[in-house]
C-alpha cells in the first residue's frame, strides 16, 4: 500500500502533459548496444531477486556458525565445515569478482556519460 | 526418410590411448576385446541415427542412449520419463529421474508432460526399451509369468503370479507412440516365446500386419517395426509380415545357437548381414565416457556365467 | 452473509508440524497414500519412515514414479493394495523384491497402468476432470485386466455409495474419438506438421473395430486418481506452504494436487517472501498443502536435487537385504527407522553396510552432498 501510494504521488500534472514530437538523433547501431547491455543486466536483476532474500540469511547462519566452532569437539566435523566453507567461498568469490568488474565498468560508464554530456553543451 | 548417421569416429567424443590402457589394467579387461554388455550397449547405439529423439526406458536402456549420444546420434534428443529432454550425460544414470540425467538438459518438466509433449505430440523416434519377455512379434512382457492376478483377484486358489516383474512403468507408452521400437535384452529360449502371455510393451506390429491382430488395427497410430538387440543378435520386424527375422548376427555366433534360444520357427531377413566388429573406438567411449564404473558394463549374462565355467 | 471462517488449508503458519504429528493427523489404517518423488530421486524417506515407526498398516498405496517408498512399507508389512505403473528399483534392482514377494504370496494385491495412463490420472486429478484420453495402452494385457474389478471392489453399493471410494468404478473406458482423429495433427497440416515423428497411422486406426465393434478411431479414457493424503518432498516451502521444487519434477505436482490432503516434507521452511519474489518458479501454491515438515537430509538415502546425492552403497546392499527372509526383513525396517528422525539421521548412514570411507550418522550424509552446478555429486563413486 504504501508503495502504491509512492507511485500515486510521482504523477504530477507536469507527467501527464502531452509534448511535441521530437526527431530521433541516436544511430540505430548505438541502440542497439544500449539494449544489449541493459537487457543483460536484466537477466542479472531477475536472477538477483530471486536470491535476495537467502542473501540476506547467509551472515546471520554463518555467524551463528561461527560462534558454533569453538564448541567442535571432533575434528572431523571441522573437516566439513572447512569443505563447505571452501565450497561456499568458491561460489561467493565467484560471484564477487564478477560483479565487481561490472561493478567497476558502470562506474566508468556513468563518469563517461558525464563527460559527454559535457561535451555535447560546449 | 532420410538418415543422418555420424559414424566417422574422429568425430566423437575423444578418449586418450595411454589414459584408456591405464584403466584397463585398472579394472583388469582387456583393451582390444569387448564383453558382452558392450556388445549390446555398441549394438544398440549403431540402431539410431544423428537427429532422432530417443525415448530411454530405464536399466539398459540408461547406457544405450548414453552410447548413441556419444557416437552415432550427438545431436539426437534423449527423453526420460521423470521430465527430462535433451541432457548431455557425462555420468550414467541409474534412474530415469535422477540429476544425471538431468544435466544441461533442454528442459526439466514432469512425467505427465514428457509422454503429452513429447511423446504424443511427435517427438520420439527411437523406442529404446528392455524387457523381461519377447515374441515373435516384438511384444515384450515385463509384468507378469503364471498368472496375471494376484490373490484376491484370481480364481485358481494359487497366492499370486508365479514371477512378477516390475510392470509397465513407461515401456508401454514408449513403445505405443516411437516410429520404431528398440529393445535391448539378454537372450535365452524362455524369454522368446512364441506368443507372451502378458503384452506390457508393443514394439512392433503386435500380430501379423493387416490383419485385426496388428498394433494398428488395435488402435495405435504410430510405430512401423521394431529393432531386438539381444546377446546373439540383431532381430528386426519384417516389414510385410511383422513377424522377427534375424537380420544380423555377432562375431563369433552360430545361427543355430540364435534359433536354439527362441520359441518359434525363426527366418532370416532377405538383407542378413553379419554385425561389424566392434570397433576399437566404440568399446573405448563406452568404457571410458559411458560408464567408467562399470555399472552396467560389468554385469554378466548366464552364459557369459557358463563360458567362465 | 453468514460468519467468515478461515478454510483449514488457508491456515498460517500452523501447518508447520512435526514429522510425527504430520503422520499422525493424516494417515490412517487403510488411508490411500500417495508417495511422491521418482525412484531414488525426492522421495520422502522421512515421512515414509514416520509411517513404519507409527506402524500403519493396511495402506493403500498409489503413485507412480518408482517403488522404493513401497518396497520399504511391503517390507514393513504395511501395504495391502496397491494401485500403480512400476515396481523396480531401476538400475539397483529389476524387480522391488518385497513388493515383488507379496504380490507373489497374496500379501498385496495390485492394479496396473502404464506411466502414461496413470500420469493422465493424475492431471485429470489436478484439474477435476472426470477422466482424461490416452492414446496407448491399445492392444495390450494391461487393458484386458482389472484386479479390483475381479476383487469387487469397484462401482456403487446398493445404498448408492461408493464401494471404495478411492477406487474409480471402471480402470478404463474405451471410447470412438468423436472429433475422428482430427487433433491427431499430420494430416491437418499441407505438407505434413513440424513433428519429428515419420508414422501416422491415422487412415489404418479408422478402420479399428478394436474395442467398440464400430470403425473409428478410438481412444481410452481413464478415471483421475483421487488420493486421500499426498506425501511429497520439496528443497524449500514458505511458512503458509508455497512450495518450490528444484530439479526433475516427477509425478509430485500433480499427485500433490489431486489428494484431499498434502503433507510436505522439505529442506527448508523460509520466509513466503523468498518464494514470492519469483512466483514463476514455484511449484505448489499453498492453499494445497496442509502439513509442513521440515527436515534436512531426510531425503536420504534418496537423491535431492542440487542438495546431496543418493547413498549408492546402502541401495547396493538394500538389493541382498530385501531378499532376505519375510520376518527377518520386517524385524530390520521397524529396527532401522529407529524412535525418531534425528537419531535415525545421525545414527543410519553407513551403518549396517560396507562403504568405501566407513563413515557414518550425519559424517556420512556431507560425503553425499551435491555439487550445486550439478545437481548430484560429480564422481561419487558407485561400484557395482
Amino acid at each position: 500500500m504504501e508503495q502504491h501510494k509512492r507511485i500515486k504521488a510521482r504523477i504530477v500534472p507536469e507527467d501527464q502533459r502531452l509534448s511535441e514530437f521530437v526527431e530521433p538523433k541516436e544511430s540505430l547501431e548505438t541502440w542497439q548496444k544500449v539494449i544489449a547491455a541493459t537487457w543483460d543486466m536484466t537477466i542479472v536483476a531477475v536472477a538477483y531477486n530471486d536470491m535476495r532474500i537467502p542473501l540476506r540469511r547467509v551472515p546471520e547462519t554463518l555467524e551463528t556458525l561461527e560462534t558454533e566452532i569453538s564448541r567442535i569437539s571432533d575434528e572431523t566435523t571441522l573437516n566439513i565445515i572447512e569443505e563447505e566453507i571452501k565450497t561456499g567461498i568458491r561460489h561467493f568469490s565467484d560471484i564477487l569478482e564478477n560483479s565487481r568488474d561490472s561493478r567497476d565498468r558502470m562506474d566508468r560508464i556513468l563518469r563517461a556519460t558525464w563527460n559527454r554530456r559535457v561535451e555535447l553543451k560546449s | 526418410m532420410s538418415v543422418i548417421r555420424q559414424s566417422d569416429p574422429k568425430a566423437w567424443t575423444h578418449v586418450d590411448d595411454t589414459e584408456y590402457e591405464a584403466y584397463c589394467k585398472e579394472k583388469g579387461v582387456d583393451p582390444e576385446k569387448y564383453t558382452t554388455m558392450e556388445l549390446l550397449t555398441i549394438a544398440a547405439a549403431r540402431q539410431t541415427y544423428d537427429y532422432s529423439f530417443i525415448f530411454a526406458g530405464t536399466g539398459l536402456p540408461m547406457i544405450g542412449c548414453m552410447m548413441a549420444q556419444h557416437t552415432y546420434a550427438p545431436h539426437g534428443m534423449i527423453i526420460m520419463e521423470a521430465g527430462i529432454l535433451d541432457p548431455k550425460l557425462i555420468e550414467v544414470p541409474i534412474s530415469v529421474s535422477e540429476a544425471r540425467g538431468g544435466y544441461m538438459a533442454g528442459g526439466l518438466s514432469n512425467m505427465a508432460d514428457t509422454f503429452g509433449t513429447y511423446a504424443q505430440r511427435g517427438f520420439c523416434t527411437f523406442g529404446m526399451l528392455g524387457g523381461a519377455e519377447c515374441d515373435k512379434y516384438g511384444n515384450l512382457n515385463s509384468t507378469a509369468m503364471g498368472g496375471y492376478y494376484s490373490k484376491n483377484a484370481r480364481d485358481d486358489g494359487k497366492p499370486g503370479p508365479a514371477v512378477r516383474f516390475a510392470g509397465s512403468g513407461g515401456a508401454n507408452n514408449i513403445a505405443s507412440y516411437a516410429d520404431m521400437g528398440l529393445a535391448m535384452m539378454v537372450q535365452e529360449k524362455r524369454r522368446f516365446p512364441e506368443v507372451n502371455e502378458y503384452i506390457t510393451s508393443v514394439t512392433g506390429s503386435r500380430g501379423p500386419i493387416g490383419t485385426p491382430e496388428d498394433r494398428w488395427h488395435m488402435g495405435l497410430f504410430r510405430g512401423s517395426g521394431t529393432t531386438i538387440v539381444s546377446d546373439l543378435c540383431i532381430f528386426r520386424s519384417n516389414p510385410q509380415t511383422g513377424e522377427l527375422e534375424m537380420a544380423e548376427i555377432f562375431p563369433g555366433v552360430d545361427e543355430q545357437l540364435v534359433r536354439d534360444n527362441v520359441s518359434w520357427k525363426l527366418k532370416t531377413a532377405k538383407d542378413f548381414k553379419p554385425f561389424a566388429v566392434p570397433l576399437h573406438e566404440e568399446i573405448k567411449i563406452a568404457r571410458m565416457v559411458c560408464d567408467p564404473n562399470r555399472i552396467y558394463l560389468g554385469r554378466k549374462t548366464k552364459r557369459d556365467l557358463a563360458a567362465e565355467k | 452473509m453468514a460468519e467468515a471462517t478461515i478454510p483449514t488449508f488457508m491456515r498460517g503458519k500452523d501447518k508447520i508440524m512435526s514429522l510425527s504429528d504430520a503422520v499422525k493427523t493424516f494417515v490412517k489404517p487403510g488411508t490411500c497414500i500417495c508417495p511422491g518423488g521418482f525412484s531414488y530421486t525426492k522421495k520422502p524417506f522421512a515421512l515414509a519412515r514416520e509411517v513404519i515407526r507409527q506402524n500403519i498398516g493396511d495402506l493403500f498405496a498409489t503413485m507412480n514414479g518408482g517403488a522404493s517408498i513401497v518396497d520399504f512399507w511391503a517390507g514393513a508389512g504395511l501395504v495391502k493394495l496397491l494401485d500403480t505403473t512400476y515396481i523396480g528399483l531401476e538400475g539397483i534392482q529389476p524387480v522391488a523384491f518385497n513388493i515383488r514377494r507379496s504380490i507373489q504370496d497374496g500379501t498385496i494385491d495390485v492394479e496396473d497402468y502404464s506411466n502414461y495412463g496413470y500420469g493422465l490420472r493424475t492431471v485429470a486429478g489436478r484439474y477435476g476432470w472426470p477422466f482424461a484420453p490416452l492414446m496407448a495402452e491399445f492392444g495390450t494385457s494391461l487393458m484386458e485386466h482389472d484386479t479390483f474389478a475381479k476383487m469387487g471392489l469397484r462401482g456403487k453399493k446398493a445404498d448408492g455409495s461408493w464401494i471404495h471410494p478411492s477406487i474409480a468404478p471402471a480402470r478404463a473406458a474405451v471410447i470412438e474419438d468423436p472429433f475422428d482423429g482430427w487433433g491427431l495433427r499430420p494430416h491437418a497440416f499441407e505438407g505434413g506438421d513440424a513433428t519429428s515423428n515419420k508414422t501416422n497411422a491415422l487412415e489404418q486406426i479408422r478402420e479399428s473395430t478394436a474395442y467398440t465393434g464400430n470403425k473409428g478411431v478410438k481412444v481410452i479414457l481413464v478415471p483421475p486418481i483421487l488420493p486421500e493424503v499426498t506425501i511429497i518432498l520439496a528443497q524449500r516451502v514458505g511458512e503458509r506452504g508455497t512450495t518450490r521444487i528444484e530439479g526433475i519434477l516427477g509425478p509430485d505436482a500433480e499427485q500433490a494436487i489431486a489428494a484431499k490432503n498434502v503433507i510436505v516434507q522439505c529442506e527448508k521452511v523460509v520466509s513466503e517472501e523468498e518464494l514470492r519474489a519469483q512466483p514463476y518458479s514455484n511449484t505448489i501454491s499453498m492453499m494445497f498443502i496442509d502439513a509442513i515438515v521440515e527436515q534436512p537430509f531426510g531425503g536420504f538415502p534418496g537423491q535431492v536435487s542440487y542438495y546431496y546425492d543418493y547413498d549408492w552403497d546402502f541401495w547396493r546392499n538394500w538389493a541382498q537385504l530385501n531378499r532376505k527372509p519375510k520376518e527377518e526383513v520386517k524385524e530390520f525396517m521397524f529396527n532401522w527407522v529407529m524412535e525418531d528422525e534425528w537419531s535415525f539421521l545421525s545414527t543410519r548412514p553407513g551403518d549396517g553396510y560396507p562403504t568405501i570411507t566407513g563413515t557414518k550418522g550425519l559424517q556420512r550424509l556431507f560425503e553425499l552432498r551435491a555439487d550445486a552446478l550439478y545437481g548430484y555429486k560429480p564422481g561419487l563413486a558407485r561400484p557395482l
